[in-house]
């Protein structure tokens, strides 16, 4: 026979349970953002002083800014779970929406290093990228696939977290809040964990 | 619903992480700054595995399927040690 404490703890595992189906898209992107990561790694074993120089032409302070940027919304969207927990809608809604400001700003800085890599005809497709060395022409091709992939990722996020405002402000069932929420969590972080690995290697090493 | 009991969640745990997250971004920029060598790429790495679990083990959590968000863990772990012993594979 279940316990009234056995179904107390069943209900407190769904609300934040998270669809499979996230937690395999998670396993395997996880793995091609490493392919590619380890692939630009191994590229710059080759063509070190090549890569020493390409890394002094990228914005490095954007490349940070937009780290404590990503890390400060990863703190937001925690918080945000956390105030849902303690039946502060209201708190969770801004909590969000803070989370979704820092993504547009991410955005913001990430047009402005595009832009100023582009006036120094370091964009990939270009007239300019056709006549750079094997090593350079090599760090920034994965230098923007490895951005641009990223950014698709954001922007699925951006949706998400749309979303999420929009079950927030309408009166929708408590349970599934939680469960958006959890799931926007859980996306959220992942983008974040990826950006810990991309900005060291892209930026750093 | 829920057991009052259970509502027992609170923002510090959030807070330090976060702190712990940006200190270890700053250390990695500080390691790259100083001339290590191979060491300190191994150095930004390890700190840069440190962050990923940190953020797995505290934002990515799913107390309903904790068998598939443990095995994730452990990939996450085993890439640590791979990191941790970069210099002897090299």
């Amino acid at each position: 026979m279940v316990s009234n404490e056995q179904i107390v703890n069943d209900d407190f595992k769904n609300l934040f349970k998270v669809n499979k189906g996230l937690w395999i898209f998670i396993f395997i992107d996880f793995l091609v953002f490493i392919g590619l990561l380890a692939y630009h790694l191994s590229n710059g074993f080759e063509y070190k002083n090549e890569f020493v120089f390409a890394k002094s032409q990228l914005l490095f302070s954007f490349g940070f800014f937009n780290t404590i940027i990503l890390l400060t919304s990863g703190l937001t969207i925690g918080l945000s779970k956390v105030a849902l927990f303690n039946k502060n809608n209201f708190l969770s809604t801004v909590f969000v929406f803070v989370t979704f400001m820092f993504a547009m700003i991410f955005i913001a800085n990430r047009a402005i290093d595009c832009t100023y890599l582009l006036n120094n005809g370091y964009m990939f497709g270009s007239d300019a990228f056709s006549n750079l060395s094997v090593g350079l022409s090599s760090f920034f091709t994965t230098y923007f696939l490895i951005y641009f992939i990223f950014m698709i990722h954001l922007f699925a996020g951006i949706v998400f977290l749309v979303i999420l405002l929009l079950n927030l402000i309408k009166d929708v069932d408590e349970k599934l809040k939680y469960i958006k929420l959890n799931f926007t969590v859980v996306y959220w972080s992942y983008l974040s964990m990826i950006w810990a690995f991309i900005f060291p290697i892209l930026f750093l090493i | 619903m829920v057991n009052e009991n259970q509502n027992n969640m609170n923002y510090g745990k959030y807070i330090i992480a976060w702190v712990v997250l940006i200190l270890s971004a700053i250390l990695q920029v500080v390691i790259s700054g100083i001339s290590l060598g191979s060491n300190s790429q191994f150095y930004i790495l390890l700190l840069a595995s440190i962050s990923a679990f940190v953020i797995i083990a505290l934002y990515m959590t799913d107390k309903s399927n904790k068998l598939i968000s443990n095995i994730f863990k452990g990939i996450i772990l085993l890439e640590l040690l791979f990191v941790i012993f970069y210099d002897f594979i090299n």
